[in-house]
């Protein structure tokens, strides 16, 4: 079973950009579009996303020959919700203002459809080294495109970057540099849209270079 | 074996009690961090609803049990609102934590009030998991800021948009009548409860009766 599909290194590197969560898969599109109005949200959100994939991901794999198939979401969502509290009452205790600005979007995670995808598609499948290099490389993706996105907005939307404002904009007041609907969730879906349409566009041109290349 | 509760369930089960064993150690070890960390939001909002008062003159709370003719119980938490004055720091007003059902989950709020109980001075909300958009607008400045100023005297009812007539009534937000009518149903109880205790200034001896 576990020298079925792909090895570790492979579910590393097609997290990260060929199986990107967010611009290929799709998937855990509420976090993206809710805490991408700033960086600081984003790379938290990362990070607990991080934690709780690499968690359930192991416990899923140690655990995959004793599933029984018709129970096996039900033990999957148990592990998730176990790690993702873990998670939210690490950020209350040691990152209140971050946890209270996350608000119910750390809870959320549970049902965060990246996390249970992995567990059923990778994890719960394959062996350890592959489980956890799936977690770490679907992670990376996940961190990538919500610093995309929030890169954009936090930029438009409030003149900083990681709560630094940038250097040109500080000598306009900053409430005119900002770009109010930005930092809004109209905001969210218009960046995500734009830049999935210039992933999509870069993927396309891409893969006809490729087919174009050995004629 | 393979057809029976505990064939099919086991592993459930095993991992429900591990998992629950993990979370109760996390909150053991999180949990008096987690509510230092309340605590300390809660305080620093009390500038905003007693004008003038400030976060680090305000003495430690004094938990305070108000039961019902039912049986019921409630617990507060009254702090003493202070603010600077010459040479010593001087109360300002009272703010009061209390808690209750809301539409989705618990709304946690505290209540300013002046010296003598009889206005309310502000209202900040803590904690409250309403419907984003909706209820969760019970939280904003501008729908709070309603109650800066209303009297104690007559419990405040949530209504309508428009219907807004006399001084206890406060305009629910629109779309979320129940949440708007929780906070008010939170505030009424804790004044019942509280007001004539607070207006004869005390509060730490009943805190104490109740311990």
């Amino acid at each position: 079973m576990a020298t079925d599909g792909p090895t570790p290194l492979e579910r590393f590197i097609r997290g990260i950009i060929p199986e990107n969560p967010v611009y290929r898969q799709l998937l855990g599109m509420c976090p993206t579009l809710a805490v991408t109005a700033n960086m600081k949200a984003a790379m938290t959100m990362s990070g607990a996303v991080l934690f709780v994939l690499f968690c359930a991901n192991v416990i899923t794999c140690l655990i995959r020959k004793l599933l029984k198939p018709h129970l096996r979401i039900l033990v999957f969502t148990l592990t998730i919700a176990t790690f993702v509290t873990i998670a939210d009452r690490f950020l209350a205790a040691y990152v209140y203002a971050m946890s209270k600005e996350l608000g119910p979007y750390v809870p959320l995670i549970i049902v965060n459809c990246i996390i249970i995808c992995r567990c059923e598609v990778c994890a719960s499948k394959q062996g350890l080294g592959a489980a956890a290099a799936d977690a770490v490389g679907q992670s990376i993706g996940f961190a990538l495109a919500l610093a995309s996105i929030a890169t954009v907005r936090e930029i438009l939307g409030s003149g900083s970057w990681f709560g630094y404002s940038l250097f040109w904009m500080e000598d306009t007041p900053a409430e005119s540099a900002r770009w109010a609907i930005m930092g809004q969730p109209p905001g969210a879906f218009i960046t995500l849209g734009i830049l999935l349409g210039l992933a999509m566009w870069i993927g396309r041109a891409w893969s006809k270079r490729r087919k174009r290349a050995p004629a | 074996m393979k057809k029976t509760f505990l064939g099919q369930a086991w592993l459930i089960l095993l991992l429900a009690v591990c998992f629950g064993g993990l979370l109760a150690g996390v909150q053991v070890a999180w949990g008096p961090k987690i509510e230092a960390n309340k605590e300390d939001d809660a305080r620093s909002q009390i500038p905003d609803i007693v004008p003038g008062a400030r976060a680090e003159l305000t003495p430690p709370a004094a938990d305070v049990e108000a039961r019902d003719p039912q049986g019921g119980r409630q617990a507060y938490r009254v702090y003493r609102a202070m603010g600077p004055g010459e040479p010593d720091a001087v109360q300002l007003g009272w703010v009061v934590k209390a808690k209750g059902a809301g539409y989705a989950d618990t709304i946690e709020v505290l209540i300013g009030l002046d010296l003598r109980a009889e206005r309310i001075t502000g209202l900040a909300v803590l904690a409250q998991n309403e419907t984003p958009g909706l209820g969760s607008k019970i939280a904003k400045p501008k729908w709070r800021g309603q109650f800066a100023g209303k009297s104690t005297q007559r419990p405040l009812e949530a209504v309508k948009k428009g219907q807004v007539a006399a001084d206890h009534h406060i305009q629910a937000v629109s779309g979320a009548t129940i949440s708007s009518e929780s906070v008010c149903k939170i505030v009424n109880r804790a004044l019942a409860d509280l007001a004539g205790r607070l207006r004869s200034g005390r509060i730490e001896d009943s805190a104490k009766a109740s311990e």
